[in-house]
């Protein structure tokens, strides 16, 4: 992506929607679904009261471009953190269960021993999916949080390189999920179940990776930049 | 013509470095080439798809796990840059080898074979997504849990034919992971759940 495609303060939040559906996860994520939103992104963060580089961070990641952004201030780790958290709840609440359930169907009105590997499958994946949300709910954000607030963290034992190993490539599986789902698993009658699954796994897979980049691209950084401050 | 690819040249000396470089660089087509001095960051990368990557062999040494591992997860054509006898024994992980002290035209011959190895996997994958009778037999010991080296022990093959079927299998169906391929065995009746 250029630079000039780059979303910008000026750019209407409704036609950045338009553009991309999948923007609207942002606006969930930070709470702000029942906001207006036809209007500037410099006018909406001023409203909601939002920090405007964090935002327009956000937004330029969920359209595909994160090699131009600008790093927010590190003032604005909390509300990345209260994004971040509220990323986890939409995985853990909302779309392990719709998937859990479509596959469940699948397997009680196709009882073959494919559908119940299918659904082991994809319990294999979400732990390790739900493995790095809870290191990053016990251990990350508390540290980001003390440092946040003047602390210097003795309790917590966190290193940022081994944070960054924990971002282990688990989009191999999601991607399997998909292909076998798509090419090789026949669902003859059930197979709008088949379809739903396939939606939902695009929508997971897509905000996992946007997730990542946030964390690598934003998150990252900024934490690098708030311990200097303690040396 | 050829289409332009991505070339990785992996080697301790600069002098290595530059002057594959600069020979690539005087050939016809225009290739993106990188050069890197360690294999450490290189070969936790994923989804290469379709590069060529000269390299010291030696670079592979205590990491050879490593180094089958990244060639399952990516698409590319290795070339061992031999500068002297001992190193042949490690051959066996490498799809090509380009001895230092031979002709600069060998370099050339080896981009069109790199080429014709990546169309070959491309007319699979266009063709059908249907195993070979070679690929089913790989795939249902790869179900069972198998390793490269123990495959090609049973099936009496090179590690490396084994690899390349291996990705050729994943090309196909559009799989990577062991437990996935198990699954699609499964489905396809090329294991059974008591296997």
């Amino acid at each position: 992506m250029h630079k000039f495609l780059t979303i910008t303060q000026y750019d209407n939040l409704l036609s950045v929607i338009e553009s991309n559906p999948y923007t609207i996860l942002v606006f969930d994520h930070l709470d702000l679904m029942d906001s207006p939103k036809n209007l500037s992104i410099k006018s909406f963060c001023i409203q909601q009261n939002i920090d405007q580089k964090l935002f327009l961070a956000l937004l330029n990641i969920y359209m595909g471009n994160y090699k131009f952004i600008d790093l927010p201030d590190t003032s604005s780790l909390l509300l990345l953190i209260h994004f971040l958290r509220r990323s986890h709840q939409f995985y853990q609440n909302e779309k392990y269960p719709q998937i859990e359930n479509l596959l469940n169907q699948l397997q009680i009105n196709i009882p073959i021993q494919e559908m119940l590997l299918l659904k082991q499958f994809f319990d294999a994946y979400f732990n390790e999916v739900k493995e790095h949300l809870e290191y990053e709910e016990r251990i990350v954000f508390p540290y980001i949080e003390s440092l946040f607030f003047d602390k210097l963290p003795t309790n917590i034992s966190f290193s940022i390189d081994q944070y960054k190993e924990q971002h282990n490539d688990i989009e191999e599986k999601l991607g399997d999920l998909k292909n076998l789902l798509l090419h090789h698993l026949k669902t003859g009658k059930w197979s709008y179940l088949k379809r739903q699954i396939i939606l939902h796994l695009y929508e997971l897979e897509f905000d996992l990776h946007a997730h990542s980049i946030i964390e690598d691209t934003i998150l990252i950084p900024l934490i690098k930049q708030k311990e200097t401050q303690y040396k | 013509m050829a289409s332009a690819l991505d070339i990785y040249i992996i080697h301790e000396s600069d002098i290595v470095l530059e002057g594959i470089k600069n020979i690539i660089s005087n050939t016809e087509q225009h290739h993106c080439i990188s050069t890197l001095k360690t294999l450490q960051n290189f070969v936790n990368k994923k989804n290469i798809n379709k590069a060529i990557i000269f390299i010291d062999p030696i670079l592979i040494l205590n990491i050879e796990q490593e180094w089958e591992n990244f060639k399952e997860k990516n698409i590319v054509y290795s070339i061992a840059l031999l500068s002297s006898q001992y190193q042949q024994n490690l051959l066996a992980y490498f799809d090509d080898y380009l001895s230092l002290h031979s002709s600069t035209a060998n370099i050339q011959s080896l981009l069109y074979k790199a080429q014709s190895f990546f169309k070959q996997i491309n007319t699979n994958n266009k063709d059908s997504d249907e195993l070979t009778h070679r690929e089913k037999e790989i795939l249902y010991f790869l179900s069972q849990g198998k390793s490269i080296k123990e495959i090609a022990d049973i099936l009496k093959l090179s590690p490396h034919t084994i690899l390349t079927h291996r990705k050729n299998i994943s090309v196909k169906t559009g799989i990577k992971s062991i437990a996935g391929l198990t699954l699609y065995a499964i489905s396809k009746g090329i294991v059974t759940i008591k296997d």
